[in-house]
C-alpha cells in the first residue's frame, strides 16, 4: 500500500512514513539524498562500483534503523544519513584492509594547516587530488576537513592517539599541496 | 575563497560520475529492503505437476472431442460455437488447473458461425496459439486483489471478440496471472487490451482502466505486465483499506528484475 503525497512533504512526513516501512517514501528519500551521500562516499572510497556498494549498504542500515531515528529539525534526516553512510566508508575500508592505521609521530607544524590547499578548486579537482592520497590519509583529511571533526573524535573513531590523527592530516596537506602546486 | 565542502555540496554527481542511475541504484534497494518471497522446490515441483495434468487434461479433452466432433456439431450454441472454433484450450485449462477464483471467459462472439472447426482442421490459426500465458504477481498490499484483464480479439472473417481473464492474488502470495489472449499478436489477428480491472475483494472497490484512464491505460499497465523490461507504474488509487475504513492509499504496479509486484 502506498500513499498519496502531497508535493510539499516534509522530511519529518517522510520520516514517519519510512518508519512505517512505506516504499513511495523510502524512494522519496533515497531520491532526495542519494547523489548528495554518492559524493560522499566518492570521497572515502575511490573505486566506484566499491562507492556504489556501500550508499546501499549505508542506505539500507539507515531504513533498518529509522525507527530509533529522533527528529530534531529540518536537517537532522541528513546529518544522521551523513554519519551512517561515513560510518560505512569506514567500516568498508577497515573490511579491505584500507585502513592499516599505525601510531605516526611526526612532528608538525599546525600553522602549515591553516592553508586550507582545497579550497578554490573544482569538485572534480578535490576528487582527483584526494584520490590520489594513500586511504589512510584521504580518511583524515576526509573526517577533519569535510565532516568538520575534531582530531580527539577523529582518534576516537578510528582508534589512533590525537597526535597521529594530527601526523597524518599534515601527510596528506603536504602531499597535496605538492600536487596541487600547479593548480593553486 | 569557497570552502571545500561547500564546492562539493553543490556539484551535481553527474559531474563527477555520470554513470550513475539514481532510478536502478533504488530497485537494487527497494529489492533489499522489500524482498519478493523465494520459490520452495516443493512448490516449483507442485507448479510441473500442475502442468503436467494441464496438459494431459487437455491432450485428453481434445481427443475427447475430436472423436465426438460431429455430435457436438448439430447442437450449436452461438457461444460454445465460438468458444471451440477459436479458443479450444480455455475451457481445457479452466477446468483441469485452476482455483475456481480464476476464469477466462469469452464475453462478446462471432454473431453467427455456420459451421464448426475442430481444432487441427487447419482454417484457423488460432486455437493453437491461444495458450494462455501469464506473468508471475506478487500482492504486496495487505488485502486479497482480483485483477481481470479484458482484450479485444479481431480475426479475418470472424467478428470482434473479447476475451476476459481473472486471477485472484491473496496478500504476499506470488500468483500467475491468467492472460486470456498471448500479448503478441496472434497470426492474422490484431489483438488490444480494453480494459483491465483491479478490484479489492473485502471492500468491492475497484480500479478500473482502459484506453482513456490516467495516470495509466489498460494497454500500458497490460505492456509493463508482460514485457521483459522493468517498469514502475500508478494503476490509480483505493480510499478505504481491506478493513473499510477510509485510508487513501495508491496501487503501484512495479516489475524489477522479472517480478511483478502489487504495492
Amino acid at each position: 500500500m502506498i500513499f498519496r503525497f502531497s508535493g510539499k512533504d516534509d522530511e519529518a512526513t517522510l520520516m514517519k512514513q519510512c518508519q512505517q516501512n512505506n516504499a513511495t517514501a523510502q524512494e522519496k528519500l533515497y531520491k532526495l539524498y542519494a547523489e548528495d551521500m554518492m559524493i560522499l562516499c566518492l570521497r572515502y572510497v575511490v573505486n566506484e562500483e566499491d562507492a556504489k556498494e556501500v550508499l546501499m549498504d549505508g542506505f539500507c542500515n539507515f531504513f533498518r534503523n529509522i525507527d530509533s531515528f529522533a527528529w530534531r529539525g529540518e536537517g537532522s534526516v541528513k546529518a544522521w544519513l551523513k554519519k551512517i553512510v561515513v560510518n560505512q566508508c569506514l567500516m568498508f575500508l577497515r573490511k579491505k584492509n584500507h585502513l592499516v592505521l599505525v601510531g605516526d609521530t611526526m612532528v608538525f607544524d599546525d600553522r602549515m594547516a591553516d592553508a586550507d590547499i582545497l579550497s578554490g578548486l573544482t569538485a572534480k579537482e578535490i576528487m582527483k587530488a584526494l584520490h590520489s592520497l594513500p586511504d589512510v590519509w584521504r580518511t583524515v583529511i576526509n573526517l577533519y576537513v569535510f565532516e568538520e571533526m575534531q582530531h580527539k573524535e577523529i582518534a576516537a573513531l578510528l582508534g589512533i592517539t590525537e597526535n597521529t590523527s594530527k601526523s597524518h592530516l599534515h601527510r596528506a596537506r603536504i602531499q597535496l599541496k605538492k600536487q596541487l602546486l600547479p593548480i593553486i | 575563497m569557497k570552502k571545500p565542502n561547500d564546492i562539493l555540496d553543490q556539484t551535481s554527481l553527474s559531474e563527477l560520475m555520470p554513470g550513475f542511475d539514481t532510478n536502478a541504484e533504488w530497485l537494487k534497494l527497494h529489492q533489499q529492503l522489500h524482498p519478493t518471497k523465494q520459490t520452495h522446490w516443493w512448490q516449483k515441483a507442485a507448479a510441473v505437476a500442475a502442468i503436467v495434468v494441464a496438459t494431459g487434461g487437455g491432450a485428453w479433452w481434445l481427443q475427447h472431442e475430436i472423436m465426438n466432433g460431429p455430435q457436438l456439431a448439430i447442437a450449436p450454441t452461438t457461444q460454445h460455437n465460438w468458444v471451440r472454433d477459436v479458443a479450444p484450450e480455455i475451457p481445457t485449462a479452466t477446468t483441469t488447473t485452476e482455483t475456481p477464483r480464476d476464469r477466462i471467459e469469452v464475453l462478446k462472439t462471432a454473431s453467427a458461425p455456420t459451421t464448426r472447426h475442430t481444432a487441427n482442421d487447419g482454417k484457423h490459426d488460432l486455437p493453437g496459439q491461444m495458450k494462455r500465458e501469464g506473468e508471475f504477481v506478487c500482492n504486496s498490499t495487505p488485502c486479497p486483489i482480483e485483477i481481470c484483464i479484458t482484450q479485444n480479439l479481431q480475426c479475418p472473417n470472424q467478428d470482434p471478440a473479447a476475451i476476459k481473464s481473472c486471477s485472484v492474488v491473496d496478500p504476499d502470495q506470488a500468483r500467475q496471472l491468467k492472460i486470456g489472449v498471448p500479448s503478441r499478436t496472434v497470426r492474422n489477428c490484431r489483438m488490444s487490451v480494453s480494459e483491465i480491472s483491479i478490484e479489492r475483494i473485502a471492500t468491492g472497490e475497484m480500479i478500473v482502466l482502459n484506453e482513456q484512464t490516467r495516470p495509466a491505460t489498460a494497454q500500458e499497465l497490460f505492456n509493463c505486465i508482460t514485457s521483459d523490461t522493468d517498469c514502475s507504474l500508478m494503476a490509480g488509487m483505493f480510499t478505504t483499506d481491506c478493513d473499510k475504513k477510509k485510508k487513501p492509499g495508491n496501487l503501484r504496479i512495479q516489475k524489477d528484475a522479472g517480478s511483478l509486484i502489487l504495492e
